[in-house]
């Protein structure tokens, strides 16, 4: 009886070597299909060291589609300079795979300096401990601090005297509040109104300038979403007038980010409309609850704009033989940019100029018209972001607070 | 001068009609000044209804009520006591979370309550006049049966009443304890007072009484002197009948040895040790001493009850009386002396409670078959004469007898090997008695045998084939045959406890410390103690913990957690909870932003205060309103303002936005020797609220009323204005949190308060305070919040993952909870022996 178990368990155990070992050939497959496309593409952020070669030179002449194209990374860290400093880096939320590749690419950068020491804390998205937190970093005597902060405005007074004691404050990926220069020293991130008009732009164009197309954002009023979709509705108008945005010029169905809801908000959009051509998403995540709500009216899926995450380009191929008009282009969900807000605040404790653009328009990463194919890594996990270029290694180290 | 006495207390035509009984049919009832006048009647009489009436804490339908010469125009327990009536409750009505002191000075009218300062001294005092030898700083949650009850004599007695009433008073007191009691009644009197002595004991009656009044069946039936009835004769007016002798045939003294069926040897627990006996089949046997010898707790322990060590043997077979559920395995079945704590579930019905031992009788598997129980249950309901509406009527409806019948019936339906029967007979009046005996007796006759503990050494006599008496845990003296005689049970109780005073006084010591840790204040000194720990080994780790910049930001962040946190303790010491804190110091934020904008001129700064405060005050009241009048559950009222006002939030200021002026923030945030003014008002009001938590009406008031609120109502407490003062207070605080919030934000942010919810609940139960009311510490919640902040602080400063964050406050609850329910749950005796009076 006992003997019998064990030999069963072995097969098992077998077994599970033998799916192991599928699994790795097939993401090796993968990732080999996955660069090679986007090495051959025009400005795709893919292969880096090739991308890196190009743009060697000092980091401050970099523009912003040089910067995206090496993932924000450079082989320069004059940057650094060489006197000691302490560096706080901090996430008012910071508990999601989002937070863990902003971990990375900041700290990642910050430990190219031999001179810079960092602390590193998550707010867990509580308001008073992220407060508490940036208070203690100052208390601790940090030059600098990058932060996200998740909070925005609640966090300015925080900010303020922050900068008062003589940090210097970089704020990236949320918008800060207070005021630039005075508050703090430097905000980084991506233009959102330019997020739209590259939606649009892609969405005129797989839809040949004619038909309907719906357009889902965050929280209502936020003004990420509002700002997105003054971009779609100019990017329309000037290029694409006979494409009609069903949800409205000024205001939008919200999601609130979260798949469940958009689900929800998909499903009583294509029960209004009964045709719809094309969907812009401003969030990745979201765009997979959507996903789910065409599955289940039973409806086609459609072209879709949105922001990338590795689960729905798994989705996307998985759907794509069964839909054949699905297609899917993406934007950054730009942790990269923390490797920049990372170098402006060295630099500026360090009294060294950094001209780097503090604001990106970026393109699409991925777009299944445009050779560019959504990228998807099974054995990753769901929200893996591939146009961080970020080492499993330096995930690895670099993703967590401690 | 008239020499016909005058009366102090006159009912007049009382009627009053529960749904389905009338349990007063125009009852008029008089007692004049210096008498005793008993009232005697079976249970369900009406006794309790009338002498509720009289109390003013039941309203009758019709009929006057005449205390002192005062008609009591509008009958409330607060009129009744101004007049000059003090009830003493059958189930006591002390306020467990309260100390003795505290319960007698609560007791007080306002006008002659002693300031709680001296509160003790003045107990003590008081306690010594009257003879009861009570510590009046002990608590009343850790006190005896038999010593409520004697607090509860005490402060009706130290009210000096033109009328005491005593319902039952003797039913957990000891012969000796009896005879303190009577003296003292014939003192009261003796002043001119009157006393209604309701009791089913008729020596007692008889011995006691000027004048006897009979109630049966909700109608007076006469009143007499004492002196001119006989026992019999009181006896037939009660149930209506002549009824046979009291108990039953013992077990023939011809009838040789019984077979052994129950063996006790060198069992032993924490109040009893070596205790050895044997009980046969066919016997009953009695357990007595002076209360708090061990003869209780050794019945407990065979029961599984407490816990014991040494062998106990049924029917030849070892028996595990590990708990409760064994014993019961083995055949022993347990009758509970307390009906209400541990032995009735009063809002099931008659039928639940009955067959609840024999569930195995009444079901096929795991489906109870309804008939079956109905029938085996209708049959217990005739062989007991449980007088009950129905079998489906829930036992708590019941008069105390017949709720004693009930556990009878569930007892004696279980076939049990050994009944053990603990008081079978408090407070049950003369008809049910009989009743009880006769099946006791008819358990035994059948078989199985039975042991009794009952503080009735004449109960004991009529009963019992043999009975042990235990002294100082162990058995003294046994009696059997002619020698079980009241006087020789008592007689050999009294005799053998000079040595116990001894022993109380060694335990002093020891109780000092363990009733300090089960005290409110403990908390706050063991908060104190952590709050240093982690400030040295923070310090350790990193110099700059200790900062004035790190310092003055933990204070300033953790004043605003103190404010909220002393809100919540309000409404938790009233054994509520209020969950909208949180949303309403978001709220109060998003108001400001509207008034204290960047440029905001004076007047806006007043018009603003003047919202912000009113928008606290609806807040508090309409919480208060739920939960007083709609009687929602303090959880459920709050969850919805919770809500309501986290959509009035988003409604305001859908986006964080209005930044307020800098002015504004910067004199909320101000400091005064490097620490932030908040910060000092916090502590200031910490200390000032402790202080009237303690020492004054307010805070005696709100401790009472959460400590339970019906015997504060009865006590004269004003419930309502307590309870929804406590909403608008934990409100308005919250307003102080959220004014030191919007410092910190600087923003309109519709949800930047939320979290304060659960971390003011956490500071609030870390500090000490029960979260079912009663008892709390303002100081503690101020050290609850201080600490939280300083963990919260420490965490970057530490280089710890943020998970410690929720990790450390996690395992302090646990610690907290876990510990202060431990050391209260200890039960310190507070009783002084009764010494040889």
């Amino acid at each position: 009886m006992g003997l019998e178990l064990k030999a069963a368990v072995r097969r098992l155990r077998g077994l599970l070597a033998v799916v192991a070992a599928c699994a790795l050939a097939l993401t090796v497959a993968a990732c080999g299909d996955s660069s090679s496309s986007s090495s051959g593409s025009t400005s795709g952020g893919g292969d880096s060291t090739a991308a890196a070669d190009t743009t060697a030179a000092a980091p401050a002449a970099a523009s912003t589609e040089e910067l995206e194209a090496t993932a924000g990374k450079s082989e320069d860290t004059s940057w650094c300079g060489d006197r000691p400093i302490t560096v706080g880096v901090h996430d008012g939320f910071g508990i999601n795979a989002w937070s863990q590749a902003s971990y990375a690419t900041v700290r990642s950068e910050l430990a190219k300096c031999d001179n810079v020491r960092q602390i590193v804390a998550a707010g867990g998205g509580d308001l008073q401990k992220t407060i508490s937190d940036i208070n203690g970093m100052v208390a601790q005597g940090i030059d600098a601090l990058v932060v996200v902060p998740g909070f925005g405005p609640a966090q300015a007074p925080a900010f303020k005297a922050a900068t008062q004691a003589g940090v210097r404050v970089v704020a990236w990926a949320s918008e800060p509040g207070g005021t630039r220069g005075t508050d703090y020293l430097d905000y980084v991130d991506w233009d959102t109104k330019a997020n739209g008009a590259a939606w649009a732009r892609w969405m005129g164009e797989t839809l040949r300038g004619r038909g309907n197309v719906v357009f889902l954002g965050g929280p209502a009023g936020t003004p990420v979403s509002q700002n997105e979709l003054e971009g779609v509705v100019e990017e329309f108008s000037a290029n694409y007038p006979d494409i009609r945005l069903l949800t409205g010029d000024k205001d939008y169905p919200a999601t609130n980010w979260d798949p469940a809801q958009a689900q929800r908000t998909m499903a009583a959009l294509l029960a209004k409309y009964p045709e719809i051509d094309g969907a812009i998403i401003d969030y990745g995540a979201s765009t997979e609850g959507a996903l789910r709500a065409f599955q289940q009216a039973n409806r086609r899926l459609i072209p879709i704009a949105t922001t990338e995450a590795n689960n729905l380009a798994c989705q996307f191929r998985r759907l794509k033989t069964s839909n054949p008009d699905f297609e899917l282009a993406t934007i950054s969900s730009r942790n990269w940019l923390g490797r920049i807000a990372a170098r402006k605040a060295v630099a500026s404790a360090e009294g060294i100029e950094n001209g780097e653009p503090s604001l990106f328009a970026l393109g699409l990463t991925e777009d299944s018209l445009g050779g560019r194919d959504p990228r998807c890594d099974p054995a990753s996990p769901p929200d893996t972001y591939f146009s961080n270029d970020l080492s499993e290694a330096d995930l690895e180290q670099f993703g967590k607070t401690d | 001068m008239s020499t016909t006495p005058r009366a102090v207390l006159r009912l007049t035509d009382v009627e009053k009609t529960y749904p389905g009984v009338r349990a007063l049919k125009r009852v008029s009832f008089e007692v004049r000044e210096g008498e005793v006048h008993a009232l005697v009647g079976e249970n369900g009489a009406g006794k309790s209804t009338l002498m509720a009436v009289a109390a003013g804490s039941t309203v009758p339908d019709s009929g006057t009520v005449e205390i002192d010469g005062t008609v009591l125009e509008d009958p409330t327990p607060a009129a009744a006591q101004a007049a000059g009536l003090a009830v003493v409750y059958q189930h006591t009505s002390v306020l467990d979370d309260l100390t003795v002191a505290e319960n007698m000075a609560f007791g007080m009218p306002p006008q002659r309550r002693p300031s709680l300062g001296r509160a003790r001294a003045w107990a003590a005092e008081k306690l010594a006049a009257i003879d009861i030898e009570l510590d009046p700083g002990a608590r009343v949650g850790e006190l005896g049966v038999a010593e409520r009850h004697l607090l509860e004599i005490a402060k009706a007695v130290v009210r000096e009443p033109r009328v005491l009433v005593l319902d039952e008073p003797t039913e957990s007191l000891t012969a000796a304890e009896t005879e303190v009691l009577f003296a003292r009644i014939q003192k009261i009197v003796a002043t001119g007072a009157a006393v209604v002595y309701i009791s089913h004991r008729l020596p007692e009656v008889k011995r006691i009484a000027t004048r006897l009044s009979v109630l049966r069946d909700g109608e007076m039936r006469g009143t007499f002197d004492a002196a001119e009835v006989s026992e019999d004769q009181i006896l037939q007016l009660i149930v209506g009948r002549s009824i046979e002798r009291a108990f039953p045939d013992k077990r023939p003294a011809d009838a040789g040895p019984a077979a052994p069926l129950l063996e006790l040897r060198d069992f032993s627990g924490d109040r009893f040790h070596d205790v050895a006996l044997t009980v046969g089949a066919g016997e009953i046997v009695g357990l007595a001493g002076v209360e708090g010898n061990g003869q209780r707790d050794a019945l407990r322990a065979l029961a599984g009850i407490e816990s014991a060590r040494g062998s106990v043997t049924v029917g030849g077979r070892g028996a595990s009386v590990r708990d409760p559920r064994s014993a019961q395995a083995a055949g022993i079945v347990y009758l509970p002396g307390d009906r209400h704590e541990e032995g009735l579930f009063l809002d099931l019905s008659v039928r639940e409670n009955t067959s609840l031992l024999s569930l195995g009788k009444v079901a096929s598997g795991p489906v109870v078959r309804t008939a079956r129980e109905r029938a085996t249950v209708a049959e217990q309901i005739r062989e007991l004469t449980i007088k009950t509406p129905s079998e489906d009527t829930p036992v708590g409806s019941l008069s105390g007898g017949n709720q004693q019948k009930v556990l009878f019936a569930r007892s004696t339906l279980k076939e049990p090997t050994v009944l053990l029967a603990d008081e079978p007979t408090r407070g049950v009046d003369a008809g049910a008695r009989v009743e009880i005996y006769r099946v006791m007796r008819a358990v035994a006759d059948g078989g199985s045998c039975v042991v009794v503990v009952s503080s009735d050494a004449l109960e004991l006599q009529g009963l019992c084939d043999r009975v042990h008496v235990f002294s100082r845990g162990q058995i003294v003296r046994t009696l059997e045959g002619d020698d079980v005689t009241e006087e020789q049970i008592t007689g050999a109780a009294l005799t053998a406890t000079s040595e116990r005073r001894t022993l109380a006084e060694r335990a002093r010591g020891a109780l000092r410390l363990r009733r300090f840790a089960a005290g409110d204040r403990a908390p706050a000194l063991v908060l104190a103690l952590l709050f240093i720990l982690l400030a040295i080994y923070t310090t350790g780790r990193n110099e700059f913990f200790f900062s004035e910049r790190s310092v003055s930001s933990m204070l300033l962040l953790a004043s605003a957690l103190a404010f909220i946190a002393f809100g919540q303790l309000l409404v938790l010491l009233t054994a509520g909870i209020d969950l909208s804190v949180g949303p309403l110091a978001g709220l109060v934020v998003v108001v400001l932003s509207f008034f204290f904008g960047i440029g905001s001129t004076g007047g806006e700064w007043m018009l603003g205060i003047v919202v912000v405060i009113a928008v606290a005050v609806a807040v508090g009241l309409t919480n208060g309103m739920l939960v007083r009048f709609v009687k929602l559950s303090p959880v459920l009222a709050t969850l919805a303002t919770y809500i309501v006002l986290q959509g009035v939030s988003l409604l305001l200021r859908p986006q964080p936005d209005g930044s307020l002026s800098p002015d504004f923030t910067d004199f909320l945030t101000q400091r005064v020797g490097g620490v932030p003014l908040a910060f000092v008002i916090a502590v200031v009001l910490a200390i000032g609220a402790e202080i009237a938590l303690l020492r004054s009406r307010w805070g005696l008031q709100l401790r009472a009323v959460g400590s339970d609120e019906t015997r504060a109502h009865r006590m004269g407490a004003r419930v309502g204005v307590t309870v929804i003062g406590a909403y608008v207070g934990c409100a308005l605080l919250t307003l102080l949190g959220g004014l030191m919030l919007s410092a910190q934000i600087g923003i309109g942010d519709p949800s930047a308060g939320i979290n304060y919810t659960l971390t003011s609940i956490t500071a609030v139960v870390l500090g000490g305070a029960s979260i079912f009311g009663g008892r709390g510490s303002f100081v503690g919640a101020l050290l609850g919040a201080l600490l939280l902040q300083e963990i919260a602080t420490a965490t970057p400063f530490l280089g710890l993952d943020q998970s410690w964050q929720y990790f450390l406050p996690g395992i302090l609850i646990l610690f907290a909870a876990g510990a202060y329910s431990r050391a209260r749950g200890v039960k310190t005796s507070a009783l002084a022996a009764p010494g040889g009076a």
